[in-house]
This record gives structure tokens, sequence and C-alpha cells, in this order.
């Protein structure tokens, strides 16, 4: 499928295209080729990477998304 | 008690000189006036103590051999604030070097110039005091002119003698050939 | 983006309406300096200058400006009509008019874009329009003017530009530092939590305290690593630098030896050509110059004295001595009766006779002799002829001494002038005879040193100017070329010795963050009691992973980035260079997070200074890349224009690199002075046009049209052509 791939895809596309996350992690990449696949997804690690880049895109404050993404992380990972 | 010699007695006298030329020519060319003390770059003149230019003016004359008699008026002579003794004892002064003896060959150019009966002199006939007071006479006399001669070049061309080598010219255009002696060449002995 | 048109009225040396229509691929403009191509470029400017209102009075055609009466108006712009997704226009224009014989006055500036929406044309704001087709970052690599601007990475922010703005993914470095951050947070939130933890709080206490210090020499290494490596560039780059200006430093180094030599010998006649005229008179006893004939007569006249002296003195010697004899001569007789012979004068003594005198007899006889008796006047007489005789006698003495001493000349003043004559003569005298040559020699040698003196500063002159020229031309401070061999070694062996610490820096580095490692294996593998603090670990240890996987996809990113970059670079520079050696082009990441594009032989050695053609191709196949790469990413083409980039295209045929670069997908405007023949003796100026026909592409000629003058402004006109 040629959707159309927004800056934030490209990133998280070359983000958990990192090996040794994939080894860590145990995921296929391929599966969440967009932000908004990454942000339904059930794998924590993906999850907070898609939120990182999404809210960082919205120009959340660096805290905010600190407190987002650790409070995110202390209840799934 | 050592017998009084002609030398000294002319030494320890003091020539005079026209007062006229104090402004005109020995204000201009040294240090007169101004005191012994500072140094002869910070006053800027060619010359140092007044009697210099005296000296300069003394030996153009000699040369030239002209005199010129000094004016009748006392009142318009003036003398330097050294005897001749002291004349050319310039330790101090910086760039300059003293020249003690040339006090001497004045006294020289004196005696073989001043017409002094010396036999008479000798005799006693005539005072010491008497012969120094004709050396004195052709001294000032010689330098006298010698003034004259300064002011005369000046009045034509004010800066004359200002160029670096104005005063050296003068002495530059007499002649300076020695002359064959005729009388035999060594002096005959004291004995 | 493709420009279709360019229309340029009355701005600058183009007086009146003029237009140039580009083609799809290569235009070429041909113009000598100072007929219009800098202008043409600076018009372009001048459109797409979004920064402001710009309206200056040096923007109008002095031409059009003279021939303005008063109230007269007439109008500057620029406009270009390009397609971009549809068909456009942007336009800036400003009015002008004459109000009085010396003024112009400007107004109504206005900055409009146009584009087709269905089928009406709708007006905007020029700079919105231009930012959105065309924005700032991408005409930074589309307009050049001058060579000096081609190199893209010659700016530290460069890199990072082009990869933001040309590698697809924007923005990583804020997530690296945003994911970075948050790591160092949730490390310092797990540590508390461990500290607090009743279980393995004293280990984590002292876990953290070693896992600080280690940190912190980290953190001071990897500064004075950084530092190191900043020097070595900086050492490499001073090193180049001298390399390449060995030549020229020496030469300054010689020229700086042979002042240095002058200026001292300049000291020295400068001292030997001054004089003290005037008191040298007094001090040198040169006013004794004409001194010898009086010493001569000096001389004489005391010889005669001494002479006439003795002569006197000998007579005189003579006279007395012939009175003193005769005096001598004679001696008295006393008279007796009967002539007996008296006694001596002295017998009977003085005290006898005045005894015989006071009692008036004779003693001897015993004959009284009273007063006024013959024999009592004789006893007087014999005492006073005794008293009469002692008195004779001193005052002989007294009238001898008198008569010895009494001189005829009692004053020895020509005594005094003989010795003076004597001391006079021999040594002395010619000293004084030869002040007159002392003299002639001194003012000659002065003469002579002034001369020299001249000529010396002449050359120093001379040199002095030869110096300021080598400065000039090589356009080197005179700091750095007065760098010498020793300078070169100095700064090779700072350069080695950083080196070294450099190396050494890295193996300590490696050990300490391996170190550090540990540390924090341990940390995470303390196992707290409490099941908050655990989940703290994991927490921190996803974002340890998270920020090492946006760090490694940012770097991999630029990698990426430059590796495509460097190949389609070198696609382009084999287009351009055809069949002559081209080389290969690598883009090296520096230390300051930029980039240097380096050219390569086929035998893997570095080419240190390429030659200018090999240069500029390579930069411009380096900026082909980055608009090929622009296409790929945007879905959208820009023109590259080029200002006289070939004046080092020595070594090409002109016709076969602008037909590669015709045939080159891309449009390209190259502004140049090639293919235009300047005849050396007459300045006549005529087109190439055996290779013109060669050429595929189109080719426009701008020239100033004759007559014109110089230095009048009001007589320039530049003129469009098409030549093909």
């Amino acid at each position: 499928m040629s959707t159309y791939q927004t800056n934030g895809d490209k990133i998280l596309q070359a983000v958990i295209a990192d090996e040794q996350l994939i080894n860590f992690y145990g995921y296929n990449p391929d599966d969440f080729r967009s932000i908004s696949d990454a942000l339904d997804s059930d794998i924590a690690v993906i999850q907070a990477i898609a939120q990182i880049i999404n809210r960082n895109e919205q120009k959340a404050t660096e805290k905010e998304i600190y407190n987002e993404v650790s409070n995110f992380l202390k209840t799934n990972i | 008690m050592a017998a009084e010699k002609i030398y000294d007695l002319w030494a320890s006298r003091n020539p005079q000189w026209e007062k006229r030329y104090e402004d005109s020519i020995i204000k201009n060319f040294c240090d007169y006036g101004r005191g012994a003390t500072s140094l002869r770059e910070d006053r800027g003149k060619v010359f140092g103590g007044g009697y210099e230019i005296f000296i300069v003016a003394f030996f153009i004359g000699l040369y030239f051999n002209q005199k010129r008699q000094l004016i009748e008026d006392t009142q318009k002579r003036k003398t330097f604030g050294q005897p001749i003794q002291y004349w050319g004892n310039l330790d101090s002064v910086k760039g300059r070097k003293a020249y003690p003896k040339l006090r001497e060959y004045i006294f020289t150019a004196l005696i073989a110039r001043t017409d002094i009966d010396f036999i008479a002199l000798e005799k006693g006939e005539m005072t010491s005091r008497k012969a120094v007071d004709m050396l004195m006479q052709t001294m000032e006399e010689y330098a006298n002119w010698g003034f004259h001669f300064m002011e005369d070049k000046l009045t034509d061309d004010p800066n004359y003698f200002f160029r670096e080598t104005a005063f050296l010219e003068v002495f530059l255009a007499f002649d300076a050939s020695v002359p064959e002696s005729t009388d035999e060449d060594e002096p005959e002995s004291l004995d | 983006m493709i420009i279709k048109e360019i229309k340029i009225n009355n701005f600058r040396s183009y007086y009146g309406s003029n237009h140039l229509s580009l083609s799809k691929g290569l235009t070429l403009v041909i113009g000598d300096n100072g007929d219009g191509k800098t202008t043409l470029f600076e018009a372009l400017e001048w459109l797409f200058d979004t920064t402001g209102e710009n309206r200056k009075d040096s923007h109008i055609s002095e031409k059009r400006k003279s021939e303005l009466e008063i109230g007269e108006i007439d109008e500057v712009s620029v406009n270009i009509t390009f397609e971009h997704d549809g068909e456009k226009e942007i336009e800036k224009s400003f009015t002008f008019e004459r109000i009085s014989e010396d003024n112009i006055r400007t107004r109504d500036y206005k900055f409009v874009g146009y584009f087709i929406d269905g089928a009406e044309r709708h007006s905007i704001a020029g700079d919105k329009l231009l930012n959105m087709c065309f924005e700032p970052v991408i005409r930074k690599y589309c307009l050049f003017k001058g060579e000096n601007e081609l190199n893209v990475f010659d700016n530290d922010t460069a890199l990072k530009t082009l990869v933001d703005t040309f590698s697809g993914i924007r923005d990583f470095e804020k997530l690296v530092e945003l994911t970075t951050e948050f790591e160092h947070k949730s490390a310092n939130a797990a540590n508390r939590e461990l500290q607090n933890d009743k279980k393995v709080s004293n280990q984590a206490k002292e876990l953290n305290a070693q896992l600080n210090d280690v940190t912190n020499d980290i953190q001071s290494i990897k500064t004075e690593l950084n530092q190191k490596k900043i020097s070595i560039n900086e050492f490499s780059s001073k090193l180049e630098l001298l390399e390449k200006n060995q030549e020229t430093s020496e030469r300054y180094q010689a020229i700086k030896e042979r002042i240095k030599g002058l200026k001292d010998k300049r000291a020295k006649l400068a001292a030997w050509s001054s004089c003290e005229y005037s008191t040298n008179l007094l001090d040198e006893y040169w006013i004794l110059r004409s001194f010898p004939a009086i010493i001569k007569e000096f001389s004489a006249k005391v010889s005669a004295l001494s002479k006439e002296k003795r002569r006197l003195d000998k007579q005189e010697t003579e006279r007395r001595a012939k009175e003193a004899g005769e005096r001598e001569a004679i001696s008295k007789i006393q008279k007796l009766a009967n002539d007996a012979v008296p006694l001596p004068w002295n017998l009977p003594d003085e005290a006898t006779m005045k005894e015989m005198i006071d009692d008036e007899i004779c003693k001897v006889c015993g004959r009284p002799a009273p007063k006024g008796s013959e024999a009592y006047e004789f006893m007087c007489n014999k005492l006073n002829e005794y008293l009469a005789h002692i008195a004779a006698e001193a005052n002989k003495n007294t009238a001898t001494k008198e008569d010895d001493e009494k001189p005829l000349f009692p004053n020895s003043f020509i005594n005094e002038l003989h010795s003076r004559q004597i001391k006079l003569s021999g040594d002395t005298e010619q000293e004084i005879s030869k002040i007159a040559t002392t003299i002639s020699d001194r003012l000659e040698f002065v003469t002579k040193r002034k001369a020299d003196l001249a000529e010396v500063e002449k050359q120093l002159q001379e040199l002095e100017t030869e110096q300021n020229d080598l400065l000039m031309q090589s356009g080197l401070s005179a700091e750095l070329l007065d760098k010498s061999i020793s300078d070169l070694r100095g700064f090779f062996d700072a350069k080695s010795r950083a080196e070294s610490r450099v190396s050494e820096l890295e193996t300590t580095l490696k050990f300490k963050e391996s170190a550090r490692a540990e540390i924090q294996e341990k940390l995470s593998q303390l196992e707290p009691t409490s099941s908050m603090t655990q989940v703290y670990q994991r927490v921190h240890t996803a974002f340890e992973r998270i920020t090492k996987a946006f760090s490694n996809a940012k770097e991999q990113n630029i990698n990426n980035f430059l590796q495509m970059l460097e190949t389609e670079s070198n696609k382009y520079l084999q287009k351009l260079n055809k069949n002559d050696f081209y080389g290969i082009i690598r883009i090296r990441k520096t230390i300051n997070n930029s980039a240097r594009i380096e050219l390569y032989s086929d035998n893997g050695t570095r080419i240190e200074n390429p030659n200018g053609a090999l240069k500029t191709t390579m930069y411009m196949s380096v900026l082909f890349a980055i608009s090929q790469i622009t296409t790929l990413k945007r879905e959208q083409d820009y023109p590259l224009i080029f200002d006289a980039p070939t004046s080092s295209f020595g070594g090409f045929k002109e016709d076969t690199f602008y037909n590669v670069i015709d045939t080159i997908d891309k449009q390209c405007v190259i502004v140049t002075k090639d293919l235009l023949n300047i005849d050396k003796a007459t300045g006549q100026k005529t087109l190439d046009s055996d290779t013109i026909n060669k050429l595929s592409c189109s080719v426009y000629r701008i020239e100033k049209i004759e007559p014109f003058n110089d230095k009048d402004l009001s007589t320039i006109q530049t003129v469009v052509k098409q030549v093909r």
C-alpha cells in the first residue's frame, strides 16, 4: 500500500527498525508502518516511541511528554 | 715665586664685544643668557655658551685678516660670564667634546698678529698688563669684524647661518695650504 | 518548478523591458564582465527576497531615470512565470517618478503572485507564493552567485540543514535530545527508589556513588576528547594551509630577511650620514683648517724674538764682564811717612784704636797724643780708615750683587713663547695641517653615505611593495606567512601529541564506559523488595533502549543521506567529465557535525588540491545530486542557476560540457563569459559561433550597447538577445 508517509511515520520506521530493539522486545517492524498503527499497538515500547514522536509533533513540552510516557511505561512495561 | 706667564695673564681676561650683536647673532646661535645647566638639545641652538660664537667670529676676522674697532661707548659693550681660561671645557654637555687646546691656538694667533715690542716687554720697559691689553684688543677687533661679517650675511639672507653647513662653508672658503717656510725649519734650541 | 520566462524592466542596466525564455534543460546566458551577468542574478535575488519591502534608488535604471521629464512615471519590475503544480507568476515592482531635477520619488511597492485555480487566475501575496513554491532553504541550493558559493558544506550548519531538508526525515535531532533527557530523568528516578528501598539501599547508594564518579569521568574525558579533536582539526587545517602556502611563505620570509638586512644597513648609514658641521668647528678643531699659515707666522716671529733676545743678552753679558774685571783689577794702597809699608788696615783693631784715642796716648810707643795734635789726628785717621774699609767691603759685596744680578731681561715671556713654539712644532703642527684633509674626507664620506642611504631607502620601499603585493595576491595574513619551518614542525608535533592523547583518551573512555555499563547492570540487577522500585528500573531500561534506538536511527539517517548524496554525486561527476579523469567523490562527516566533500583517485589516494575545473565539476556534481534528491523527496524539481562557475573550465571543451548538462534532466541556467572571444588588440567581442552551433541548449547573449561611458551610468544599457 502506498499511503502517504508523514515525517513522523518515517521516523518511527527508522527507529523501530533498530535491531537491538527488535531483539529485546520481539516484534515485527513491518506491522507498524505509521504512527497511528504504533499508537494502537499493545507492545508498550512501540507505543511509547509513537507517543514521543507524536506528542513532539504536537509541540508538547518536554515535561509533558516525559510524564505521559513514563507513566504509560510504568503501567505497561 | 714662579714667573708669571703671559698666557695665563691673557687667559684670565674676558674679551668685550658690542651689545648690538647680542640679539641679532649671539642669542640666535648660542644658548647665551639661559644658564648652563640645561641640555643643548632642549634649547635647540647650534652652539652652547655665547663665547663659542665669539670664537667663530674671531676666526672669521683672523682668516680674513680684517679688524674692526669696538664702539667707544663702553656702556654699549658686554663680556661673557667666563674668562678665556674656561673656554672649551665642556665635559658635562651631551653630544659635545671639550676643546681646551683651542684657547692656546687663539693665543698663538694673537701673538703672531699683535705688534707688541716684546724686547721692551722682556726688559721690563713695558708692563705685562699693557701687553695683554694689546692682545685683547686684537682679539676683540677680529671678533668684532667677524660679527659684522655675519650680520651682513644675515641681512642679505636671514636664513643664512641657520643652514646646517653654513658656518663650515665660511671656513672652507679660506685657503688651507701650508706655506713653504723661508726660515730654518727647526727652531733653535734654548741653549 | 520550471521557470518559463524571466522579465526584467528598468532594473539597473536592464533599461526598458527585457525578457528571457528558459528552456527545460540548459539555458546559456553569455556576456562579458560588466555586461550585466551579475545584474541578472541580482534581479532574481531581489525578486526572491522575502525579508521585507525593498525599493532602492539604486535598483532603477540610470538611463531611464535620466530620460524622465518632471512628472513622468515609470516602473521597475522583475517577473517570472513558472510551472509548479500549474502555471504561476511572481512579480515584484515599484514605480518611480521624477519630481524635480535632482529628485526621484519611489513608491507603490508591489510583491504579488498569481496562480490558476480551475479557470480563474488568483492573486496572492508574493512572499507567500514564493515560500510555498520555492522556499528559502531550497533557494539556497538553487542560486549560486560565483564559484565561492558552490561548496555547500562550507559552514557548520550546512549538513544539518541539508539532512533536515533533503534526507526526508526532519527533526531527528530534537527527538534524540528528548529521549536522552528522558533516559536521564528515569535513571535518576529509579536510583532514588533504589536508595530508599530497605533491602538494597546501601548497595544502591554505593553503586550510585560509583556511577556518579564514572559518569563525571566520562564527561570530562569526552570534553577533553572533543577539545583535542577540535585542536587536531585546527592543526590539520593550519598545516594544510601552511603546506599549500609553503612557497609563498618562503618567498615572504626571504623578503622579510632582506628587509631586515636593509633596515639594519639603513640604521648604520643614517648614523654615518649625519655630521655635526658647526660644532665640529670647535670640538674637532675644524676651525683650524687655515691655521697652519698663522702657525708659521707665529714661529717666525718668536724665533726672531728669541734670537734677538739672546743676542742682546750676550752683548750685555760681555759688557758687564769687562766692567767687573776692571773693578777687581784695581787695588787700593795706603801712604805712610818715610814710605814705609803701612800696617794692614786691620791692625790695630778697632777696640785698641778706640782705647788709645780715648786715652789720648799711643799705647805702642808711649807718646801722649792729646786732642788736636798730629799724633791724635793720625790715630783718628787710622780708625776711620779701618771703619771705611769695613764699610767699603760691605758695599762692595752688595754693589757686586746688584751689578751682577740686575739682568738686562728681567722677564722671560719670550722664553715662554719659545717653549710654546717648540711645543707647537713637530707633531702638533702636522696634526693641524691634516685638518683640511680630514674635513674634506669626512664631507665626502657623508655625501657618499647619504647617497647609499637614498639607495637603500629605495630598495627598502621596493621590497616593502613587493611584500604587500605578495600579501594581497595570496590573500593570506602576514601572520600566517610569517610561520617558518619551525612553526610547521611545531604544529606537526602538537598535532601528533594531540592525536596520541586522543588515542589514550579513547582507550580510557572505552574502559570507563564499560565500567559504567557494569555498574548500571549491577544496579539494574539489584533486587529491591519493593515492586515499585522494580517498575522504575524497568521504565528506565526501556527509556535507555529507546534512546539508543533513536540515536542510531539518526546517525543511520545521516549516513544514508550522505551515502545517497555521494552515489548521486559520482553519477553526475562521471557524466560531467565524460572521458576525462574524474576521480571519486567522498563525503565525509567531520568533528563538528558537518561534512566535507573530498576527491579521491581510483587507487584510493586523496587528491588534495583538485585543479579549478575538477573542483568546480566536483561541487556542481554535488549540487546536481542534491537537486536530484530533492526531486525524489519532494516530487518537485527545482532549477539550478549558476553565475559564471565556468571561469575555471580551462581544460574542458565547452560544447561537450554544456551539452552534457543539457542532457541532464534538470533545468539549468548558466550565466558565463565562455564562448565569447575578445580581441585583445581592439577589445571587440564576438561570439564563438562555431562552438555555439554545436550546442543543443538555448543561448542568449547579453551585452552593453555601444556607445557607453563607464563613468556615466545613464549611458549603460544591457540588451538581451536570443542567439539560439
